[in-house]
């Protein structure tokens, strides 16, 4: 009885051992395997769906969806896969991520030259957040936008205030909205990421316009972060807060208490980075929206924003299923596809041509006024730690902790550190080797 | 005869030993193989990605120079003090309370447990809420009773932050202390308490000499636990809460080094990191097993 039962666990654990490697089987008919993270707009993964069924229809190949994670995971999943062998032929993943770690680590493909048919598929200079070093390292497939401020019409009417184009006009209405026992603005504070948002546009005046060419110098060593332009950025930020523009409410808040607060009318303006309300959101007041105000004399009021979401092939994809997968790229652009999915973003930029855009009255002063002048967001430049620095220092030096000195000081030391720890090289382009190139290359 | 019974005994033992056979594959395959592998890693300079560099000992040069990880362990150890010496001081209190026979006691004991089955992320929400300053309940509650004075930002107050995420885990933890405390608050033989009662000892006496020495064991017990817990298990609530901010303030190892490995990508660094926790616990938890285990604790 015993060997029997013996027997019995050893066979059952050899083949549990056995088994949970698991095996790529061979599909029965030519695939397309999308991988990303769960989709995170109502109706999305339906959309999909429907669309992969419809190639499937048109062409006789699969289309295998499989959404998994938060967004910020997909770096991690994608290099699970390519350690598993599994296969994947197509991932979504954001510019950010793009530019700031999986390019440089050789997990995407230049598609550089695949993609050269459907280039104009795409609004203009929708690829510019997707091309690094000259090479196109992905595509968007997504909404786009620009930061702002939107306002509470209907507040402003009531107290009689006009929204503001300099920084005084700004206090000076922060006081009237705070008199009135309104919240003047709020912001999502308690997300630590988006601390850098309000340094870009501070930033973009104290370069004098110049944010994208000083960053750059500052991650190739040409400058320090340190430098007087970054100080003054920083202290801008700060006196955000020493003006009552920003409250301790914007400290403790997230995302959704950002936009409650805004909604039930608790806050009169609201700081976002991309389009997050439309008109149809707020049935109980009138929305506008405003650009952020002039801080430096001659200087203009430069939005950051770009097409965050996007589309990419792993470096490890198989090459011999590229002519299926590109088949599926060019059903994904044509314009009713595109519809069907992007649709569900409520799309405010035309990211691929063809798609409609949400009707609402602040898309127009978006599109004409605030996306013509607008560069990516810094955070899609700088290495994820530089980033993590500057959102860590920000809220430091509005509490006190550490001066605007000490701060971009440590931003400074956060960028030598993974020179040292990684050999962290922003132009990683120029030191690749053939042998780095080829392993990318369709 | 004798040959026979050593060959069943041997035998006997021996079947044992294979029992425990899958056991032990699968405790080397998930635990003793990572630790090695992660020592290993923690040589070389990877990114996860790519193929590893040897690194030699860099990384633990890298992790000592970095304030941040000594920041983080600094907290770590903060919370694993802090927060088991509440656990179990709420939980006494609670089953203090909860032993009495009062009306509904098996409803507020059940409202009392009920915290210990929801997730870290489920409590971090909802805690995230009632810290708010605009919505809050804990500020508006100050508010009402005209306490104006002690409202603070919460979790943006780096004096404070990791206070209020440790008050959120003692919450959370306090029924199931509180259970611990219960089942040996009933073991107490009455006799004891009679005795006491004759000889004229009052409540606090009784508590002092007879309540507290008879729940050594559950002490020892719910404190190893506790402490155990909260040097490796805090990651997801310091994630949903705060992000290990402000500034740091909240951040504790585990944290940095989930950071390190897979937002920064420096799977080396977060290694050695690892490492470095695991020499810091085993040293803790060695202590910890040798004051809390003497004999005399359980007579």
């Amino acid at each position: 009885m015993k060997r029997i039962l013996f027997t019995v666990l050893l066979t059952v654990l050899a083949l549990s051992l056995v088994f949970a490697g698991g095996a790529n089987e061979e599909p029965e008919k030519p695939q397309v395997v999308v991988m990303g993270n769960a989709r995170m707009y109502e109706g999305e993964e339906a959309a999909w769906e429907k669309v992969a069924a419809d190639f499937e229809a048109e062409t006789g190949i699969e289309v295998v969806l499989r959404w998994q994670g938060k967004w910020n995971e997909v770096p991690q999943n994608l290099s699970t896969a390519s350690l598993a062998g599994e296969k994947v032929d197509l991932v979504t993943v954001g510019a950010g991520l793009i530019n700031s770690i999986v390019a440089r680590t050789g997990l995407l493909m230049d598609i550089t030259d695949l993609m050269e048919p459907y280039r104009d598929r795409f609004g203009e200079g929708m690829l510019d957040s997707y091309t690094i070093g000259g090479r196109l390292w992905g595509f968007p497939y997504g909404n786009s936008a620009a930061g702002f401020t939107y306002y509470n019409k209907d507040i402003f009417n009531n107290l009689g205030i006009e929204p503001p184009t300099t920084y005084e006009e700004l206090v000076e209405i922060s006081k009237t909205i705070s008199d009135a026992g309104y919240i003047p603005m709020i912001f999502r504070g308690k997300d630590e990421t988006y601390w850098s948002n309000l340094f870009f546009y501070a930033f973009a005046q104290t370069t004098m316009n110049q944010p994208i060419e000083k960053t750059n110098d500052f991650l190739t060593g040409k400058r320090s972060f340190s430098s007087p332009e970054e100080i003054e950025a920083v202290n801008a930020v700060v006196s955000f807060f020493e003006d009552g523009i920003l409250t301790s409410d914007s400290l403790d808040t997230n995302g959704d208490g950002m936009k409650a607060a805004f909604l039930q009318q608790k806050a009169a303006m609201m700081h976002t980075h991309n389009f997050q309300l439309l008109q149809t959101d707020c049935p109980d007041f009138e929305l506008g929206i405003f650009e952020f105000p002039i801080i430096v004399e001659g200087a203009y009021s430069q939005p950051f924003g770009g097409p965050g979401t996007g589309i990419a092939i792993p470096s490890f994809a198989d090459r011999d299923n590229l002519d299926n997968t590109m088949k599926f790229v060019e059903f994904l652009l044509r314009p009713e596809n595109a519809d069907l999915i992007i649709g569900c973003y409520k799309p405010v930029v035309e990211v691929v041509k063809g798609i409609n855009l949400v009707d609402d009255p602040n898309v127009q002063y978006l599109n004409e006024v605030m996306i013509p002048k607008t560069v990516p967001y810094l955070d899609w430049i700088w290495p994820t730690e530089v980033n993590a620095a500057v959102c860590q220092i920000i809220p430091a030096v509005i509490a006190g902790t550490m001066t605007a000195e000490e701060g971009t000081e440590a931003v400074q030391a956060a960028l030598e550190r993974i020179q040292r720890e990684t050999g962290y090289q922003y132009d990683w382009w120029n030191s690749w080797t053939e042998s780095d190139w080829e392993r990318v290359t369709p | 005869m004798t040959i026979g019974k050593t060959k069943r005994l041997s035998s006997s033992r021996l079947f044992g030993y294979w029992m425990c056979l899958p056991a032990l594959i699968l405790f080397t395959i998930f635990v003793i193989y990572p630790l090695f592998k992660g020592f290993y890693i923690s040589l070389n300079q990877w990114d996860g990605f790519s193929s590893m560099k040897w690194n030699g000992l860099k990384n633990y040069g890298f992790v000592f120079e970095d304030p941040v990880f000594w920041q983080a362990l600094k907290n770590t150890f903060i919370y694993a003090i802090v927060s088991p010496v509440l656990k179990n001081v709420v939980g006494l209190i609670v089953a203090l309370i909860f032993v009495q026979p009062i009306f509904g006691s098996y409803f507020f004991r059940v409202c009392t447990y009920i915290p210990y089955t929801f997730s870290y992320v489920i409590v971090g929400v909802l805690f995230g809420w009632i810290y708010n300053p605009t919505f809050g309940l804990l500020n508006n509650f100050l508010t009402a009773i005209g306490a104006e004075e002690l409202i603070r930002g919460w979790l943006s107050d780096p004096d404070i932050a990791l206070f209020s995420v440790i008050m959120v885990d003692v919450w959370k933890c306090m029924g199931f202390h509180g259970v611990l405390f219960m089942a040996g608050l009933n073991a107490i033989p009455q006799d004891l308490y009679e005795a006491a009662d004759i000889d004229g000892a009052g409540t606090l006496k009784k508590f002092w000499h007879i309540t507290l020495p008879q729940l050594n064991s559950t002490l020892v017990t719910g404190f190893l636990l506790a402490m155990t817990g909260a040097f490796v298990n805090n990651y997801d609530v310091v994630n949903v809460m705060t992000g290990g901010g402000p500034f740091h303030s909240t951040e504790v190892a585990i944290y940095t080094i989930m950071t390190t490995a897979f937002r920064y990508s420096n799977m080396g660094k977060a290694n050695a990191m690892s490492t470095i926790l695991v020499i810091f616990v085993a040293i803790v938890g060695f202590i910890q097993l040798k004051v809390m285990t003497r004999d005399e604790n359980y007579e």
